[in-house]
């Protein structure tokens, strides 16, 4: 699709304009410039687990923070907020008798087997992979979890992935975090540098941590081509900073901004500069409200977040731009009991695209197009042991046949409309208490079915090959274990 | 827009991020409370102990160990009215805090709990007295948040006691204004639901360690005469209480 040479060309002017941005964006957070420049960069958008070395670090089994990882509790939204840094003992020398070091770092791996109702068409598999049917293991990760020194901390991820055997900075989310009290209010505030927009939220409704949390790879079980520009457009090649504040355990606001690599980094890095639409002109500012408010066990969170960008069609960020705007709504209602855990999530991100930039270079229909995201999930956990969750997703906008080159159903040609169900019923032995050999390790055992009405616009034929959308109908059975 | 395949390349990924862990950090803020000499007793090293750079580092060390107790009891050890109560400890007695986390120690409470205290196994005496002096300066307001009209009632219980149930006035040994004193804890201010749920379930909350535990067996029958209905009176008095 893209030319090599104008790529490269374009590169070059492109360069030094989302070098500065991105410094910019860090503000003074040089650690984590040295972090993502001594690191390579690649991000499909990936969960990350329970981490054991925050429990060491914190002295509490999984499921004080956790209902079922990933859901956070409100004890694990303080934690997050709060820089990763409770009990850590990596600050100042210690009195006699106080715990020496704990080890912040921590590993995962996801071993799965992946079905769909109808195989892949074999020019579309993947190399080395079955057209159906895949075992094998899908996530290995190492992570820096927990304090780095004083009020400094890090939940930084480094993923191995097949299929494509990517090696890449998964979610990195590094904080300063402090806590106050202000007219009898307490105060957490805090310095955000991460990756990927809402990573650094504490909410499991904004799309870096919302549910599905585990999913079978993309390459094996085709998911839907159209997507918000914040669902995961630009995780792991992007650098922001945010400012936060959380008042009186209910009142959440932040403000961050995010700029894109330049070419040569991105080529450093061994990122395809001319991934069309992963790069933006200037900074992208991003925002986040939330309030929550609890009666003893229940709580309810009202939010807003949003992101703008001028997202570059195909990187080349001197040509003229597309103009997004994602402007999300959520809530979730948490029930935490001694035994039984609730928790209902709705998400809703309107997205308005002026496509000045990708209708001059022929790549959309129309010179602007809207894309609703609309996600509905509720989980039930007992006593941290065993997890149901089932959700609801819509994506839906107006039809635009370049720009959803993928909607080729006759009937419905460019619709970027998919709906369907996923439910997930998943085992997790060790949330309460870890193995006695290893008490550090942590396992969820699960199943989940995926289940399309409609997919890139149509319920059948919608590639024009007659492939149905119940044909990409997935099941995906995963061992999810961290250590 | 068009979401694409995020994988593209493919990269050696160094745990840079392993090595920051030695790194030298600035913590400016809050970090550097005025600590006492006297907190930290005797050190093996006097001289090191001397110098004003040692002793702002333990103030940090301590520091971090203080926002550990914060992140759940809040910023003044107000205690958190969430899912899970936490009990307030600002304004309470040094003697009874760190006989409380010696308990913890010993696993004589916390079994029935669903947060774990094994952090306090690893403080020293030291810190533990240095926590103790550090929450029992500090008066929020209390939460209150309970039913005003138990409250009267609540007080007479407190204040007079029951005797017709064998209940002694609580003021005998929490004192007038509930504010403790040495081994017996201060209840004035604590939150509700901690209050009641610690009277309704004494045996399992408190009780562990049975006669050698001190006040608490002191304690066992008083719980045991109270009904529920005069444990909710008294809580919520005691949760209003400056």
């Amino acid at each position: 699709m893209v030319d090599h040479a104008t790529a490269a060309h374009g590169g070059t002017a492109g360069a030094s304009n989302g070098s500065d941005a991105a410094l910019f964006a860090f503000g003074g957070s040089t650690v984590f410039a040295l972090i993502l420049v001594g690191a390579a960069v690649v991000l499909p958008p990936q969960p990350v687990s329970a981490l054991p070395s925050f429990a060491r670090q914190t002295g509490q089994p999984c499921s004080t923070c956790h209902s079922a990882f990933p859901q956070l509790t409100p004890f694990g939204r303080r934690f997050k907020l709060g820089g990763y840094t409770a009990g850590g003992t990596r600050c100042g020398p210690s009195m006699p008798g106080d715990a020496a070091l704990q080890i912040p770092i921590a590993g995962m791996t996801i071993p799965s087997f992946t079905h769909i109702k109808k195989g892949l068409d074999p020019a579309d598999t993947p190399k080395g992979f079955n057209t159906n049917d895949n075992t094998f293991v899908e996530q290995t990760s190492a992570f820096y979890g927990g304090q780095i020194y004083c009020n400094l901390g890090a939940m930084a991820q480094a993923t191995y992935e097949r299929p494509g055997s990517d090696f890449f900075l998964d979610n990195t989310d590094i904080r300063y975090a402090n806590n106050t009290r202000l007219g009898g209010t307490d105060l957490i505030y805090g310095i955000t540098a991460n990756n990927n927009p809402t990573v650094q939220d504490p909410w499991n409704t904004t799309p870096a941590w919302s549910f599905p949390f585990v999913a079978a790879s993309d390459a094996l079980a085709p998911t839907p081509s159209a997507g918000t520009m914040i669902e995961g457009t630009f995780s792991g090649r992007v650098a922001g900073t945010g400012l936060y504040l959380f008042a009186n355990n209910s009142l959440y606001l932040e403000g961050a901004s995010y700029g894109t690599f330049g070419t040569k980094t991105l080529e450093a890095l061994g990122l395809d500069p001319t991934d069309p639409a992963s790069r933006f002109d200037g900074l992208a500012p991003y925002w986040r409200a939330a309030y929550e408010k609890d009666w003893g066990s229940y709580s309810l969170m009202l939010g807003t977040f949003g992101m703008y960008a001028n997202v570059a069609p195909i990187g080349n960020q001197s040509a003229p731009t597309d103009k997004i705007t994602d402007v999300g709504g959520d809530s979730q209602f948490q029930y935490i009991g001694g035994v039984h855990a609730l928790t209902a999530r709705l998400s809703y991100i309107f997205e308005h695209e002026a496509l000045d930039g990708s209708q001059l270079l022929g790549l959309a229909s129309n010179s602007s197009d809207h894309l609703e995201s609309l996600k509905i999930s509720g989980s039930y956990v007992y006593n941290g042991l065993v997890s149901l969750t089932a959700g609801y997703f819509n994506i839906r906008g107006n039809a635009d046949p370049l720009l959803y080159g993928d909607s080729l159903s006759p009937m419905n040609l460019g619709s970027p409309n998919s709906n369907g169900w996923v439910f997930d019923v998943a085992w997790l032995p060790w949330s309460n208490q870890g193995p006695s050999i290893y008490p550090w390790f942590n396992m969820r055992l699960g199943i989940s079915y995926t289940l399309y009405n409609q997919f890139n616009g149509a319920s059948s034929n919608y590639d024009g090959a007659f492939r149905n959308a119940s044909d990409n109908n997935t099941t995906f059975l995963y061992a999810w274990m961290a250590f | 827009m068009q979401v694409r395949n995020l994988r593209s390349g493919s990269l050696v990924v160094i745990l840079a991020i392993v090595f920051l862990g030695f790194c030298p950090a600035v913590d400016k803020n809050g970090a550097h409370r005025a600590w006492g000499d006297s907190a930290y007793g005797a050190s093996r090293h006097p001289d090191r102990q001397d110098s004003r750079g040692y002793r702002e580092a333990r103030g940090r060390g301590l520091r971090a160990k203080m926002q550990y107790c914060e992140d759940c009891h809040g910023a003044e050890g107000q205690g958190y009215r969430g899912f899970l109560p936490i009990p307030r400890l600002a304004g309470q007695t040094p003697e009874y805090f760190e006989n409380q986390l010696r308990a913890f120690v010993e696993r004589r409470r916390g079994a029935h709990f669903p947060l774990n205290m094994s952090k306090v196994h690893g403080l020293g005496s030291e810190t533990q007295r240095a926590l103790a002096e550090h929450f029992s300066v500090l008066n929020p307001r209390p939460f209150g948040r309970a039913s005003r009209r138990l409250v009267s009632t609540g007080k007479t219980i407190f204040e007079a006691g029951m005797p017709e149930a064998n209940v002694p006035a609580c003021s005998v040994c929490h004192g007038r204004a509930a504010e403790g004193s040495g081994p017996i804890p201060r209840l004035a201010g604590q939150l509700y639901p901690y209050t009641v749920k610690a009277l309704v379930n004494w045996d399992k909350e408190r009780g562990q360690g049975g006669l050698n535990n001190g006040p608490s067996a002191v304690m066992r029958p008083i719980a045991h005469s109270l009904t529920n209905s005069q444990i909710e009176a008294v809580a919520a008095y005691l949760s209003y209480l400056e």
